[in-house]
């Protein structure tokens, strides 16, 4: 009986012994650079509270997807009222980004974001390599915003 | 007038003024004295313990038909039933059986009142001071991780799948202290620190709903605290400790952090002394330090405990506890992590908005916690059969931020201050020796300020008036089979305009179909009122979070089919085995709701937890070897969608050794595994870097002590074979840390 135990409690152990969670693997960071034209009538000035490139490695349901910053790539803010603007976002997390585009923030609340141009080359689809520096265009036409939430 | 009035009395209670008395000796089967058995005459306070050649002596008796019990460590209890007439001194000649393997272990949170661990119908798991000690055991949480169905998600207790995470917000698991509710005001959380930990006698887990006698909280579960009482010889406790955490075998993880490369230490200093300092006072004091570095950056804390605990017995029918309870706390709050490649540095978030490279790390906020308890009762035995308590209750928490750029105390307008205080009163009536009957009242309140809250009249000083009325009913319908019923009433005054009330019912048999096995079926219902923080808090300094002045209370209702019992195995084997049906409605969890555009306490849909709980301890012939092992398995599931309720690990494993290796030296382990949950789901895990991850739980401790005289040295060495994994999201457990330890008691 004792021995049992012992055997039992010494083999429920061992399978500790594999260390368990681990760092995952890191891929290296990429960069992205892009172009942005913009046509149409601009909105309102009080319902341009910021304006940025957002890059998403996944396809949003509702704008509370707007919350996984941990899957998204954020550029500084853009330039408002200009009809080109130019991008750059360091340190990007490699892979692939399946929805991305410009968002504007059209009022006060944390969720008041809409996309008013999305990148549409390759069915909207680009890739980021390590050290490597990806190259998009996106047009933004005020007068035929994107379709939100997409339909998929 | 006054003369009829003594008269009555005479009539009712003149017996009893008579001088009746019981004396005796008690002897084991081979007519041996068993000095220090306890000679309990049932449903009074009148009682002895027998000398060294078994002999005692209880005056003072009421007459009549008295039902007196006799117990020892290592022999099987026994019941006599005794007759004094009035005036009588009767003398007596008792044996006990050997039993030599079986413990003596008494429960009383099962039915307020103690009663053998054998014979309980419900789930109760229990936790003694030596197996505290061995492990040395500084905090509720560490000593839960080795009970059997209790999961213990960082500061989150969790048993029988009843809490998943939230921050140790709402806790759906009932601490106690002696007795008392011990939940904080502001969030109805665990105050996992505030133990007298050297002056702890047991630790009680009632696995189940205990609403029908304990009211709001009890959802899931009771923790019981008992104290201990005080040895007839003055005893003296000086105990050091101190150790270190080694730097993780990773240095991807060692390189985010300028002292990942170190060994963090920690250590602590507690004294304690007890005394009976006659037959009618006894006190214990205890005071504990502990300095902890951390092994993350930004999680070191240190802690200050005062304990005082007294008794007064003037007559042999009254008593007067008080419980004083002190606490200290500076700690840094490591919530969230940067990412799984940098688990030792705090997370940066910058809610809403792309992160801020510069902003100070919000993953680990700072704060000066202080907390004061204070516990009195009074016990009235009135005669033979009937016994009152009256207990009161204040519990004080005061949380105060550290401002992080500083290190400066923020002002306490910042902070949280909040009071929970109460009293009850609780008739015992033992009409028959097979009857006994417990009816009571309580009323307690809370008051809270809080910066983060923001109440119904929009002010940010609350209260939470309730008040509730039981009753329990124990009844042995024959030799073989207990019935025992119990019906609470709660009502709550969360604020002006709303008012909560439940009516809380439990039932339970427990039939002896074979001696020592005990099959039980219980079944019970289980309430949580919101909290203050789930209801009321209102703020955007972290999170965007938003009140919710429609938060419905929490219900669940448990059914739980058991058998205990213990046979000889080549020694002594015990088991208990029991299979548990669980449903849950309302659920209260923080989710994002869009329509509020931010984070809010919503009441979730129904669930359901299935499961089956195995326990078993072996122990030789000689006391040498002891063996326990526990598996616990869950099936839980939400209702609406039939998807697994999150954070809920599906298999269970707890399991303990201890042995004397040589002479006066022992050595044990204890292993806990817990599988991967099944699912993950947290509103976090949007910003959080990595914080979907979750995986199984395999720990190792080993332990070695000796003693020689006075002293003790133990060497603990926990989570032995480093294995790394989370509790909860964003948050590493903690790594492999060795402990030298040392105990002084005369």
């Amino acid at each position: 009986m004792k021995l049992t135990c012992i055997i039992l409690l010494l083999s429920l152990s061992l399978s500790a012994c594999d260390h368990g969670l681990e760092p995952p693997d890191f891929s290296g960071t990429g960069t992205i650079v892009g172009t942005i034209e913009y046509v149409g009538q601009w909105p309102a000035i009080e319902e341009l509270q910021d304006l940025r490139f957002v890059g998403m490695r996944f396809v949003p349901r509702d704008t509370s997807d707007f919350l996984q910053l941990n899957l998204m790539a954020i550029s500084g803010g853009l330039k408002k009222q200009v009809d080109f603007d130019e991008f750059r976002v360091d340190e990007v997390t490699t892979g692939l980004y399946l929805y991305s585009g410009i968002a504007q923030k059209f009022d006060a609340d944390l969720l008041s974001w809409r996309p008013v141009g999305l990148y549409t080359n390759d069915g909207g689809i680009f890739s980021v390599a390590p050290n490597q520096t990806t190259e998009i265009h996106i047009r933004v036409d005020f007068n035929n915003l994107p379709i939100f939430p997409p339909t998929q | 007038m006054k003369r009829m009035v003594v008269i009555l009395w005479l009539l009712v209670f003149g017996s009893d003024l008579q001088a009746q008395s019981l004396k005796g000796r008690i002897l084991s089967e081979d007519g041996d004295p068993i000095p220090g058995a306890n000679v309990l005459v049932e449903g009074t306070g009148f009682g002895a313990a027998a000398d060294a050649n078994g002999h005692f002596e209880i005056p003072r008796l009421p007459s009549g038909t008295l039902v007196v019990s006799i117990s020892s460590i290592g022999f099987y209890s026994n019941r006599m039933t005794v007759v004094l007439a009035v005036g009588e001194q009767k003398e007596v000649e008792w044996t006990l059986r050997v039993k030599v393997f079986e413990s003596d272990e008494v429960v009383v949170t099962a039915s307020r009142r103690e009663q053998p661990a054998l014979s309980v119908p419900v789930s109760v798991s229990i936790l003694s001071a030596d197996e505290l000690s061995r492990r040395n055991v500084i905090s509720l949480d560490d000593a839960l991780r080795s009970v059997s169905g209790v999961q213990v998600l960082d500061n989150q207790i969790n048993i029988r799948g009843s809490s998943g995470f939230a921050y140790n917000t709402g806790s759906r698991v009932l601490m106690m202290l002696d007795g008392r509710p011990l939940l904080t005001a502001d969030s109805d959380g665990i105050p996992l620190e505030a133990l007298p930990s050297t002056e702890i006698e047991r630790i009680e887990v009632l696995k189940g709903p205990g609403s029908a006698l304990y009211g709001s909280g009890a959802l899931g579960g009771v923790i019981n605290v008992i104290t201990k009482d005080y040895p007839d010889t003055p005893t003296s406790t000086v105990r050091m400790f101190a150790g270190t955490w080694e730097p993780v075998r990773y240095a991807t993880w060692r390189q985010g952090w300028a002292h990942g490369d170190e060994f963090r230490p920690f250590w602590g200093l507690s004294a304690s002394y007890s005394e009976k300092k006659s037959p009618t006072f006894g006190w214990w004091g205890n005071f504990s330090f502990r300095r902890d570095s951390g092994y993350m950056e930004l999680s070191g804390r240190d802690v200050f405990h005062g304990f005082g605990k007294a008794t007064w017995r003037p007559k042999p029918s009254y008593k007067v506890d008080v419980l004083l309870g002190l606490m200290a706390k500076q700690q840094d709050d490591f919530i969230f992590w940067a990412s799984a490649r940098d688990v030792l540095s705090p997370g940066r978030v910058s809610f809403g908005d792309p992160p801020d490279p510069n902003a100070s790390p919000n993953g680990a906020p700072d704060n000066f916690v202080k907390q004061i308890s204070f516990l009195p009762s009074f016990t009235h035995f009135l005669n033979a059969h009937w016994f009152y308590e009256v207990k009161g209750r204040v519990f004080g928490s005061l949380v105060q931020p550290i401002d992080d750029g500083t290190g400066k105390l923020k002002k306490l307008s910042e902070g949280t201050v909040g009071f929970r205080y109460g009293a009850e009163g609780q008739l015992n009536w033992f009409p028959r020796p097979e009857t006994r009957m417990v009816f009571g009242l309580s009323r307690d309140a809370i008051t809270t300020r809080s910066s983060f809250f923001t109440t119904t009249n929009g002010d940010d000083l609350g209260g939470q008036p309730e008040a509730a009325i039981f009753s329990h009913l124990e009844q042995e319908l024959s030799e073989d089979l207990q019935f025992v019923g119990g019906l609470r009433y709660d009502h709550y005054q969360v604020d002006d305009a709303t008012v909560e009330t439940r009516l809380s019912p439990k039932l339970s048999l427990a039939y002896t179909w074979y001696p020592g096995q005990v099959v039980r079926l219980a079944w019970g219902h289980g309430f949580r009122v919101p909290s203050f923080a789930e209801r009321f808090t209102d703020d955007r300094e972290f999170l965007p979070i938003v009140r919710n002045l429609d938060l419905r209370p929490e219900r669940s209702q448990s059914i739980e089919l058991g058998i205990r019992g213990s046979i000889r195995a080549a020694g002594q084997l015990s088991w208990d085995v029991s299979v548990f049906h669980n449903t849950y409605s309302g659920f209260i969890e923080p989710r994002l709701v869009l329509a509020e555009q931010a984070f809010q306490f919503i009441n979730l849909p129904n669930a359901t937890i299935d499961g089956a709980e195995i326990q078993f301890e072996w122990q030789d012939q000689a006391q040498r070897f002891k063996v326990r092992t526990g598996y616990t398995y869950l099936d839980s599931k939400e209702d609406a969608t039939g998807e697994d309720l999150p954070f809920r690990a599906r298999h269970q494993i707890v399991s303990s050794l201890d042995s004397k290796i040589w002479k006066s030296i022992s050595g044990g382990l204890d292993f806990r595994f817990s599988s991967e949950p099944e699912r993950v789901e947290s509103d976090f895990a949007r910003f959080i870097p990595d914080a979907e991850i979750m995986g199984d739980t395999r720990v190792l401790d080993l332990r070695i002590s000796g003693t020689k005289g006075p002293f003790e040295a133990a060497i603990i060495v926990n989570n032995a074979l480093e294995y790394y994994y989370v509790e909860r999201p964003a948050l590493l457990g903690a790594p492999r840390r060795y402990t030298l330890r040392l105990t002084y008691r005369q």
